[in-house]
C-alpha cells in the first residue's frame, strides 16, 4: 500500500533577508513595470485557469496577462494547448476574453481560419500573397498542468512547470485539487499595483487593524511564516481566538456560531474548551466526507481548521481550507502600474455533487462595486479592497520613500528577493 | 395569415440545438431549462448557421467568431454580433410546440459567403 501523503507542517528555516527598506518605485514606476514585464512576467509560469473550463475538444478559455491574451484550447486528442490570441495576418485578436467553444478560430478582420491546434487552414484569396503564407500558424505558448490548474509560460525555453513549482505539488498533494470545482469567479479592477495586492495577503499582521472583528475566531499572533525557494506559506490558525482578543483561551461566540454550529456541532451540548472546539470542528467535517465524496484522511486537524496559505510566485495566493479554497490571481494592468486585475476564484471540494460553473463577474472597485452579498467572505474581502487604492495613493506621496517591513512580513521581503533576482534590481 | 408549424421536441435535450426547415425558412430550435425558443438559423453577423454553436443557459454562442445571442428575444449579448437574430414565437401544444413563422419574407435573405 502506498504511503499516505502528508503536508509538512514544520517551520522552514528562516532565511537571512536583512532589514533593508524596499524602494517604493517598484510599485509606482512605469520603468520598473516595463522591466518586470521583460524580465519576469515573460519568464515565469503563470496560473491561467482550471482544466475543467476546457473539458471537451474545442472548449477554450482566454488568459489575459499584461498586454497579452492567450487562448488555452482543448485539442481533439485531449491535450491542452495554448496559443497567442492574435491573428498572424494583421494582429487582430481572435476571441473576446472569456470561455467558449470553437470548431476552429476564424479571424473577424479578414476571415483567416486556423484549426484548433493553431494551424493556418485557409487565408482568404491565398493567390493574392505572392510571398506565400508559410509559417503563419498561431504562435504557440508553453502550457502545462498540475492538479487541475493550467499554467502557461511565455518563455519557450522555460524549464518544466513541476520544477518551477518546487515544494508546492508535494505539500498540496493531500488536497487532491484535481477534484475541486469552481463555485465563484470574479475579476475586480483595482486602482493599485499588482504587488500592493499580493503583499496585502502575504501576512496576518494586518488582521488586528483591518479585520478586527475576525480576531474572535482567527489567530494572527500564532501564525507561522515559511519561505521556500520562490514560494512562501503561512499557517494561519482559525477556529481559535487571537491572544489579542478578550475571549482568548475560551470558545468565543464567533467560534461557536460561525464555525461549530455551521458544521453541525450541537453547540448547546458542547462543554469543551478551545482545543476540544477545534477537534469537534475537524471531526464534524470529516463526517461530511462520504456525502461530499472526499477523503479527508490525509489532512491533519490543523488542516481541517486553519488556513494553509500558499503564495506561488509571482502572483497566486491560495487560501486553502478543508472544504473551500480561495484562489487569488493578481494580474498587472497592460501599461499602468497604478492599476491591476484581481481574480477571485472560490473552489469547493464536493466531487460527489456536481455544481454548475458560475459565470465570471466583472467588477470595478472605483465604481463602488463590492463583494459583500455576492460571495461567502465578501465582507472580509471588501475590507482589503478598500485599503488597496489608498495604500497605492499613499505610496505615491513625496512623503513616502520605502516599505519598512517587520518579521511578520518576511514573506513580502522574500517575495522582493525573488522579484529582484528576475528583474535585476 | 401567418404560417405555423408543429414540431415534436420530445427528443430535444435541455442545452441542445436542432436545425429545422419549414415553409422555406431555416430555423434553429434552442431547448433551455424553461422551454424551447426558435431563432432564424443564421448568425446576424456573418450569416453562418447557428445550430453548430453551443447553448449556455439562454445564451447561444456562434461557432465561427464566438459572438453571443440571447435566445429568448434574439438580442445580441457579445461581440461581434451587434444586430438581433429573427425570433419566432413558440407556444407549447399537445405533443410538442407550434412555431408562428409570421408573414412570408418579401425579399430573399443573404446567405453565408464562403471565405
Amino acid at each position: 500500500m502506498a504511503t499516505p501523503l502528508r503536508t509538512p507542517h514544520e517551520r522552514a528555516p528562516v532565511p537571512e533577508l536583512g532589514t533593508a527598506p524596499i524602494p517604493k518605485e517598484r510599485y509606482t514606476s512605469r520603468e520598473y513595470a516595463a522591466l518586470e514585464w521583460e524580465r519576469m512576467w515573460t519568464r515565469v509560469w503563470l496560473l491561467a485557469g482550471r482544466e475543467s473550463d476546457a473539458q471537451g475538444p474545442g472548449d477554450y478559455f482566454t488568459f489575459e496577462i499584461g498586454p497579452e491574451s492567450i487562448l488555452v484550447v482543448r485539442q481533439r486528442d485531449g491535450r491542452l494547448a495554448a496559443r497567442y490570441n492574435v491573428c498572424t495576418h494583421r494582429g487582430n485578436r481572435l476571441r473576446e476574453p472569456g470561455r467558449g467553444h470553437a470548431e476552429g478560430f476564424a479571424c473577424l478582420f479578414h476571415g483567416w481560419r486556423f484549426d484548433l491546434d493553431g494551424r493556418l487552414l485557409a487565408p482568404l484569396d491565398p493567390e493574392s500573397f505572392p510571398q506565400g503564407c508559410a509559417g503563419l500558424d498561431l504562435r504557440p505558448v508553453r502550457c502545462e498542468t498540475w492538479a487541475g490548474f493550467v499554467f502557461v509560460n511565455l518563455d519557450p525555453a522555460a524549464g518544466p512547470l513541476r520544477e518551477y513549482l518546487g515544494v508546492i505539488p508535494r505539500h498540496l498533494a493531500p488536497y487532491h485539487f484535481e477534484e475541486w470545482q469552481v463555485a465563484f469567479d470574479a475579476t475586480i479592477e483595482i486602482d493599485c499595483n499588482w504587488k500592493t495586492s499580493v503583499d496585502a495577503f502575504n501576512e496576518a499582521y494586518h488582521l488586528a487593524a483591518t479585520h478586527t472583528w475576525t480576531l474572535e475566531f482567527s489567530d494572527d499572533v500564532n501564525t507561522q511564516y515559511d519561505c521556500y525557494e520562490r514560494h512562501t506559506r503561512m499557517i494561519f490558525p482559525e477556529v481559535q481566538a487571537s491572544p489579542r482578543h478578550p475571549g482568548a483561551g475560551t470558545v468565543t461566540p464567533g467560534v461557536r456560531d460561525l464555525f461549530l454550529r455551521r458544521v453541525g456541532v450541537d453547540v448547546d451540548a458542547f462543554r469543551g474548551g478551545p482545543a476540544e472546539a477545534r477537534a469537534a470542528f475537524a471531526e464534524a467535517i470529516r463526517k461530511m466526507g462520504p456525502a461530499l465524496g472526499c477523503d479527508f484522511s490525509e489532512l491533519s486537524e490543523s488542516q481541517m481548521c486553519d488556513d494553509f496559505h500558499y503564495t506561488v510566485f509571482p502572483n497566486v495566493t491560495l487560501n486553502i481550507h478543508s472544504l473551500f479554497t480561495w484562489v487569488f490571481t493578481h494580474r498587472p494592468h497592460p501599461d499602468d502600474p497604478d492599476r491591476m486585475f484581481f481574480d477571485f476564484v472560490s473552489l469547493v471540494r464536493t466531487p460527489a455533487q456536481k455544481i454548475p460553473r458560475p459565470e465570471k463577474l466583472r467588477l470595478r472597485a472605483a465604481d463602488g462595486d463590492r463583494l459583500a452579498g455576492r460571495c461567502e467572505g465578501g465582507d472580509l474581502m471588501d475590507e482589503d479592497l478598500y485599503n488597496l487604492p489608498r495604500i497605492q495613493a499613499g505610496m505615491r506621496s513625496g512623503a513616502f520613500r520605502s516599505l519598512h517591513l517587520g518579521t511578520q512580513e518576511i514573506r513580502i521581503r522574500h517575495f522582493h528577493k525573488t522579484l529582484e533576482e528576475y528583474v535585476g534590481r | 395569415m401567418s404560417a405555423r408549424v408543429f414540431v415534436d421536441v420530445s427528443d430535444l435535450a435541455s442545452g441542445t440545438l436542432r436545425a429545422i426547415e419549414a415553409h422555406g425558412r431555416r430555423l434553429v430550435l434552442c431547448r433551455t431549462e424553461d422551454g424551447v425558443y426558435a431563432l432564424e438559423n443564421r448568425c446576424p453577423h456573418a450569416f453562418v448557421p447557428l445550430d453548430a454553436g453551443r447553448l449556455h443557459g439562454h445564451v447561444l454562442e456562434c461557432p465561427l467568431h464566438g459572438g453571443r445571442l440571447d435566445v429568448r428575444d434574439g438580442s445580441p449579448c457579445a461581440a461581434p454580433i451587434r444586430k438581433p437574430a429573427i425570433r419566432y414565437a413558440v407556444r407549447a401544444v399537445a405533443g410538442g410546440i407550434e412555431i408562428d413563422l409570421g408573414p412570408a419574407p418579401e425579399t430573399p435573405r443573404r446567405e453565408a459567403c464562403t471565405t
